[in-house]
């Protein structure tokens, strides 16, 4: 069952010498009790897409359009309680629309037949020639669009669609957003020494979420702060609840902001590189809690990094990002076995390995673009070496690999890549060898 | 405890240049740190005078430039004025590009800038240098491009602000593909 879906996410960034466009059309959803795993190099976009879970994003930081639906019924219960005013009814609302009013208000607006039908058949037509039963009042929220023509308020969150609710996440009060972060949805961030504040003892940084959220006496707070330390591992937790950051090393520091993020036994842990500034044997027990913790309390976990080895060890699925975008979605093992795209190969080719007698580690040339200025077309072609003259012309859909049709949120597989429309004429041509034929297969 | 200053542990004579001494400033102050300037410039400058100091400058290679190769463009904003200036621009955008009238070489309108209002700060004197490659193509729909057709192509620039020509907050250079 899906607890949380990004769709068409796009962030962007005003700096004065230009618009980066951080995060560009970037969806994917992630199941309940499932560990997802987001990849790529520095710069590709993952922190950002990250921190607008939260709608932690600071100025001069957009989150310009797309939607993050929270579907967690208690949540969605209680907000609509404490919120009525705020609730939207899909099925209302697609009884009682007059479609070519709409259709007609929706060009006025800009809109693009394109994005409101999700089909590229209709790119460039007028909103009005399209059919209306191909016009979907949901896509028209998530292109922002829905108060622009009069759907709905703009402060309407919570969004009934059948029987499936959920909250949208980027339309939510301040408020309610506060109810959510570190309760329902709780991030683990990059650099703990950073995250936590120095001068306040750690376990009051801990026990004051339980409290705020909890609803917890400052006693019992205490205690149950305790029990989070030592359940991360924290030698002689209770004497230790009154230290300062200071006093803690790096891993033990990493270990309070897991404690803290684990205090409200949140649906959702977004774990910005929780393991990057330590050495590999913390590294090892914070996956090996984390694990623990996902199994025992069906906690969904986001595990952003770019280490591949600890993707390969801890999540189900996998999204690779590149310059913003995501260019690969698979299974962690289909990932690893059989690649499709030519990053994702260029990445498994850089890993080192023991004992292959090569001179040289193989790398992908080149670096990240700048995502001011992000290359027409694939914006990977200038450093792939399969691209093509099209490449430089036509940027790629995530597509099935399998049928070439466009890859929704909920498939499992998805690439962005000419080959898998037919649009190159050369092909790929790697090959993937792996030391256990029985898993592994070829691609040519 | 004996204060330092009443002991006989320092020594503040020119022999000992390394040894510490009390400050002895000659000169005054040239300017009031505490004060700040582009607030106070934000509150007396009149806007037609922003607008003014800022000089928009777009230069782009003079020669001919082969179909399909990058075309790198340089636009510089300066400030004339001794005192920094803020200048409004229209939405978080401070200032666009477009080539023959379409924004980033694109026909397609593939934004939505967010409709807030956003500042273009420069200092004082300050000359802003911004580098950008115009890849030689146009964007003819979301997810495609095309090479510009041979011929003379004008590259501007222009501030985001309402009447960028009004106010000249703009310029433009043309490029030849061959």
């Amino acid at each position: 069952m899906t607890l949380l879906e990004v769709s068409n996410l796009t962030v962007k960034f005003y700096t004065p010498d230009g618009v980066v466009r951080a995060v560009d059309d970037l969806s994917y959803q992630i199941e309940r009790g499932e560990k997802f795993g987001v990849v790529g190099e520095s710069g590709a976009g993952k922190s950002v897409s990250a921190l607008s879970l939260l709608r932690l994003i600071e100025d001069p930081g957009r989150i310009e359009s797309g939607a993050i639906r929270f579907y967690e019924d208690d949540a969605v219960q209680t907000f609509e309680e404490d919120f009525p005013k705020k609730v939207v009814d899909l099925e209302e609302l697609r009884n009682e629309t007059d479609w070519e009013t709409l259709a007609e208000s929706l060009d006025e607006e800009g809109a693009s037949a394109e994005e409101i039908t999700g089909d590229s058949r209709y790119a460039g037509d007028d909103l009005t020639d399209v059919p209306a039963d191909e016009l979907s009042i949901q896509r028209v929220l998530e292109g922002g669009y829905g108060s622009d023509v009069g759907l709905i308020d703009e402060q309407d969150f919570i969004v009934k669609n059948g029987d499936r609710s959920y909250i949208e996440l980027l339309r939510a009060p301040e408020k309610a957003i506060q109810r959510i972060r570190g309760n329902r949805i709780a991030m683990i961030f990059q650099d703990a020494q950073t995250a936590l504040n120095p001068v306040y003892s750690v376990g009051e940084q801990i026990s004051e979420a339980i409290r705020h959220h909890l609803d917890y006496s400052d006693k019992e707070a205490k205690e149950r702060t305790i029990e989070l330390l030592d359940q991360v591992g924290i030698p002689d937790a209770e004497a230790r609840y009154g230290d300062y950051p200071h006093e803690f090393s790096g891993g033990m520091q990493q270990r309070v902001i897991i404690a803290m993020a684990l205090s409200c036994d949140p649906d959702l842990l977004v774990a910005d590189e929780p393991t990057t500034a330590l050495d590999v044997m913390t590294e090892a027990k914070i996956l090996g809690e984390l694990e623990t913790l996902s199994d025992e309390f069906d906690t969904s976990i986001t595990l952003i990094t770019h280490d591949l080895g600890v993707i390969a060890e801890l999540v189900d699925r996998v999204v690779v990002m590149y310059a913003g975008r995501p260019v690969e979605k698979a299974p962690v093992e289909e990932l690893f076995y059989d690649p499709k795209h030519p990053y994702t190969v260029g990445l498994m080719a850089s890993i080192p390995r023991i004992g292959t007698g090569a001179d040289r580690l193989k790398t992908i040339p080149g670096t990240m673009p700048d995502l001011i200025e992000v290359p027409s077309g694939c914006s990977f072609h200038p450093r792939c070496p399969y691209a093509e003259e099209a490449c430089t012309r036509k940027d790629p859909m995530l597509v099935e690999p399998e049928t070439g049709e466009p890859a929704e949120a909920e498939d499992k597989r998805g690439v962005s890549c000419l080959e898998y429309t037919g649009d190159l004429t050369q092909g790929l041509s790697f090959d993937v060898s792996v030391d256990n034929p029985a898993v592994g297969e070829q691609n040519e | 405890m004996r204060r330092i200053y009443e002991s006989d542990a320092l020594e503040r004579d020119d022999e000992e240049p390394l040894a510490p001494r009390e400050r002895q400033r000659e000169t005054k102050p040239q300017s009031f740190r505490s004060i700040s300037g582009s607030a106070w410039s934000d509150r007396l400058l009149p806007h037609r005078v922003r607008r003014w100091a800022v000089t928009v400058d777009l230069t782009a290679p003079d020669g001919p430039i082969g179909q399909g190769e990058d075309v790198p463009f340089q636009l510089t904003l300066k400030n004339r004025l001794p005192m920094p200036v803020t200048i409004r621009t229209n939405s978080p955008r401070l200032w666009a590009w477009t080539v023959d009238g379409a924004q980033s070489a694109s026909h397609v309108s593939l934004e939505k800038p967010p409709t807030e209002t956003n500042k273009l700060k420069l200092d004082r004197g300050e000359r802003r240098r911004i580098r950008r490659t115009w890849s030689g193509m146009f964007r003819v729909s979301k997810r495609e491009w095309e090479h510009a057709e041979r011929g003379e192509h004008t590259i501007r620039a222009a501030v985001n602000v309402s009447d960028p020509e009004a106010a000249n907050l703009t310029d433009e250079t043309t490029v030849y593909i061959s």
